[in-house]
């Protein structure tokens, strides 16, 4: 079942906290929502769960005409006067299911979770990661067709959070569940769906592949919330880019030409040392820093300092080099 | 240093709170305490006793102290929860003039209100009836019910109540096994609380009750005022034991909970 938001809006205290929100949200897949603390994707996740009611708008589904995904929360929320066992079972029980079936039930999913051992502990008894699978339990066991998780992995510590993205796809693809997730981190977002929106401000932004978004962020405040890139300062006269560092043709995302531009040089994937049609601009290395996988490389374009990610020893320090655009450059 | 300044306010502490209790109990179960001896020539335990079991006007002040404060406490948490819930959980325009007005029985000089009070309570012809005394006391109860109540419901606000309405449950069922079992401990503060502000109540008892529920405190007084004071220490240590005891057996009650929960 496809799910539809449609022109949804809330304000709250004079506020407006989501702005008509339209997405379509496919079956058996991952969504995630991106976007900055207070943009609104708690409000927005609230809504499907119908822990609130927008003042505007409605989210219906093909089959549904009042789809409520399940919610796992943030901090969990177990019950805390509750075992893990009543916990998980709580959904079923107050939907009156016969005491075998309710078992059954919870004995399969506890074996899927990997928590069969944990049933008789209490909430306090137990670290983040077991919270966390014993909400997903409590909402699973539930079989619903869209699970909503807030925020899922950002009180888990760098391994686990890992462990359990690795986790959550597998259970998508084993219950055939519809997740839409929000976060603040997009390696998250990234790692976990292939269709990320951008939630910033109560709008959205874009809705896109993660690697379109890194590579062309649809404006200025995507590109800034996104992060890990240099931003340029210049103008944008006759059709092309004017900056200390770089003037020439740009792939230009504003809607009429305008005397302050920013050219948009994400450390990854936008610059490289081969040469292609599109001729950077010449600095000297300044500095090189080890970040793993690559090396956070400065370079000096005359008073202005480029942060890039370059393969390891691919530069030395205190040479000149030319560097070449992947593509035409986004300037917003 | 340190030791010796704790030690100073033990024994300040001691002085004000235990010194007084401990000429009550002695009035109570001494015999023959005359000027100038520092203690009673003699301790009888057996006469206290006596006295409790045998003195038929002790034995109807505690039936009615007892009966007045847990319909009291029937009648302040049946206002004093459904309030709290309401100022923790919801907003809603006058909520702050709500919160103020909770206090206003404490805040208004107690006889005026009283006499007031006691004028409506004729018109409405509850004068001298059990729920006019419940009323009155319910009155002075709820202030201190209504801020342990709110201050624990608060504390969770509506958080676990949201998740149980999304996995389904309904309003009520949200309530039962969610809201109540996890207001224990504020409930169990408010029950105490109003337990001792219902027994304690003098004034509102008389005037209210047109003398028709004579209390512990209520016969305490005059014998006070008559210089009865063997007496009245009777009176004044069956008033403790009838309201420490429930206390600690709720506390301990709490506490076994607790426990059980741990180990299981």
């Amino acid at each position: 079942m496809t799910y539809y938001l449609n022109n949804i809006s809330q304000k709250k205290g004079g506020q407006q906290i989501l702005k008509k929100v339209n997405l379509s949200i496919n079956d058996n897949s991952i969504f995630a929502i991106l976007g900055p603390s207070g943009s609104g994707k708690t409000s927005l996740l609230n809504i499907l769960a119908r822990i609130d009611h927008p003042t505007a708008g409605t989210f219906t589904g093909d089959n549904e005409q009042k789809p409520k995904g399940i919610m796992v929360f943030q901090d969990y929320r177990l019950f805390p006067h509750m075992t893990v066992f009543q916990n998980i079972v709580f959904g079923l029980k107050i939907k009156k299911i016969k005491k075998a079936e309710i078992r059954q039930r919870a004995e399969r999913i506890m074996m899927t979770m990997e928590i069969t051992e944990l049933a008789k502990r209490y909430p306090d008894e137990l670290s983040g990661g077991q919270q966390q699978r014993v909400a997903l339990a409590r909402a699973l066991i539930l079989n619903p067709s869209l699970l909503l998780m807030d925020e899922p992995f950002s009180s888990l510590d760098e391994g686990l959070r890992m462990e359990m993205l690795d986790f959550v796809k597998k259970l998508q693809q084993q219950f055939k569940l519809t997740v839409i997730f929000v976060t603040h981190y997009k390696t998250e977002a990234y790692l976990l769906s292939n269709q990320v929106a951008i939630l910033i401000n109560g709008q959205i932004m874009q809705i896109d592949t993660p690697r379109k978004l890194e590579q062309t962020p649809a404006n200025l405040a995507v590109a800034k919330f996104l992060g890990q890139a240099n931003f340029i300062q210049g103008s944008f006269q006759q059709q092309q880019f004017v900056s200390s560092i770089y003037t020439g043709d740009s792939d230009f995302r504003g809607t009429e030409p305008v005397k302050e531009a920013i050219l948009y040089i994400p450390f990854v994937g936008s610059v490289q040392l081969a040469t292609t049609a599109f001729p950077a601009f010449n600095g000297e290395i300044v500095g090189t820093t080890w970040i793993g996988d690559s090396e956070r490389v400065t370079i000096a374009v005359g008073s202005e300092i480029i942060y890039l990610n370059l393969p390891v020893d691919s530069v030395q320090i205190n040479t000149k080099k030319q560097f070449y655009f992947k593509r035409l450059p986004v300037v917003y | 240093m340190k030791k010796l300044t704790k030690l100073a306010i033990f024994l300040i502490f001691s002085c004000f709170v235990f010194l007084p209790l401990l000429v009550i109990v002695l009035l109570a179960v001494g015999k023959s305490w005359n000027y100038p001896q520092l203690l009673p020539q003699q301790i009888n335990f057996g006469s206290y006793f006596k006295l409790l079991f045998t003195n038929h006007e002790l034995l109807t002040s505690l039936t009615a102290s007892i009966s007045l404060a847990l319909g009291t406490i029937v009648l302040t948490i049946s206002i004093a929860y459904p309030t709290a819930i309401v100022l923790a959980y919801y907003q809603f325009r006058g909520k702050k003039l709500l919160n103020i007005l909770v206090y206003l029985p404490l805040i208004i000089p107690g006889i005026a209100l009283l006499t007031n009070v006691d004028f409506m309570m004729i018109k409405l012809g509850l004068d001298g009836s059990f729920l006019g005394v419940i009323s009155i006391h319910t009155l002075f109860c709820l202030p201190y019910a209504i801020k342990l109540l709110v201050d624990n419901l608060a504390l969770l606000h509506n958080r676990y109540e949201v998740v149980s309405r999304n996995l389904g449950a309904s309003g009520w069922q949200t309530f039962f096994q969610i809201t109540l079992p996890l207001s224990k401990n504020g409930l169990q503060g408010a029950v105490m609380m109003t337990y001792i502000v219902s027994m304690t109540q003098y004034l509102a008892t008389l005037l209210v009750g047109d003398g028709k529920y004579l209390t512990l405190s209520v016969r305490m007084f005059p014998f006070t005022q008559a210089g009865k004071y063997k007496i009245a220490a009777v009176y004044g240590v069956t008033f403790m034991l009838v309201t420490l005891i429930p206390l600690y057996l709720i506390d301990a009650w709490m506490s076994h909970q607790e426990r059980r929960v741990i180990k299981s």
